[in-house]
């Protein structure tokens, strides 16, 4: 099973348990993620996510997270927070602190800036 | 959690740069992980959220356009009032100042919320 696949199916299984369990405080969480993917998803990228995996993991570590579904592997600087409630992730460098916004990387693993003094967000 | 409040045309360039430590032109107000948690368990944010539109949330952050800033002041205040503690009302006016500032500005508020570092999710690399 590839990355995107495992992710969409803990995403699927992880929704179920949380309306099963009528965990309010977790449906809240996913309704978020939700809400931010259909705000932002236009000004995103579309991107393969198995491919961006293969790319960066040698052996690729999951782990579900609540709000997250994360990719790393012991050797990389990369992680990826895929989100459980919209269809969107992020990938961080772990050399940069979370403090930081600079955690969080552009498609081209560069720091993503804002870009709100240009009148983009 | 991180809250920045550019303070003029500089300080929106300094935000948008990743600047991290608080200039003359950008001010940078650090609250605790723990503040962060209470001030969610509370629902202090889910109330910025939706008086203001925005979304803040955990391993996210998200901007209070200077528009709604006003509204974000309203409610803080309501809140604080209606809360009625000491930690809640420290915290809160902390806010209210980032909000006053952004509103003499002609800026905005963001918000960050990077949950806590020491967290499994985010795995230092050895």
């Amino acid at each position: 099973m590839g990355a995107k696949s495992l992710y969409l199916d803990n995403r699927q299984k992880y929704r179920e348990e949380i309306k099963l369990t009528n965990n309010l405080k977790a449906i809240k969480d996913i309704e978020r993620g939700f809400d931010r993917f259909n705000k932002y998803k236009s000004f995103w990228q579309v991107v393969d996510l198995d491919e961006l995996v293969e790319r960066l993991f040698k052996n690729p570590i999951y782990e579900n997270s609540g709000q997250k579904f994360t990719i790393t592997d012991l050797e990389s600087n990369y992680i990826i927070y895929c989100d459980n409630g919209g269809s969107y992730f992020r990938v961080g460098d772990k050399t940069i602190p979370l403090e930081h916004k600079g955690h969080y990387l552009n498609i081209d693993l560069k720091p993503a800036l804002n870009e709100i003094s240009n009148g983009k967000n | 959690m991180k809250v920045y409040v550019p303070k003029n045309k500089k300080g929106v360039e300094e935000f948008d740069c990743l600047v991290e430590e608080e200039t003359s032109n950008l001010k940078i107000v650090q609250f605790t992980p723990e503040d962060y948690f209470y001030l969610n368990k509370i629902k202090y944010l889910d109330s910025l959220n939706v008086e203001c539109g925005c979304i803040i949330d955990l391993y996210e952050d998200d901007i209070i356009p200077l528009e709604k800033l006003n509204n974000a002041i309203e409610i803080t205040e309501i809140l604080i009032k209606y809360i009625n503690e000491e930690r809640f009302t420290k915290l809160a006016n902390q806010m209210i100042e980032c909000f006053k500032l952004a509103i003499e500005s002609k800026t905005f508020v963001d918000v960050y919320c990077y949950g806590n570092p020491k967290s499994h999710l985010y795995i230092k690399n050895k």
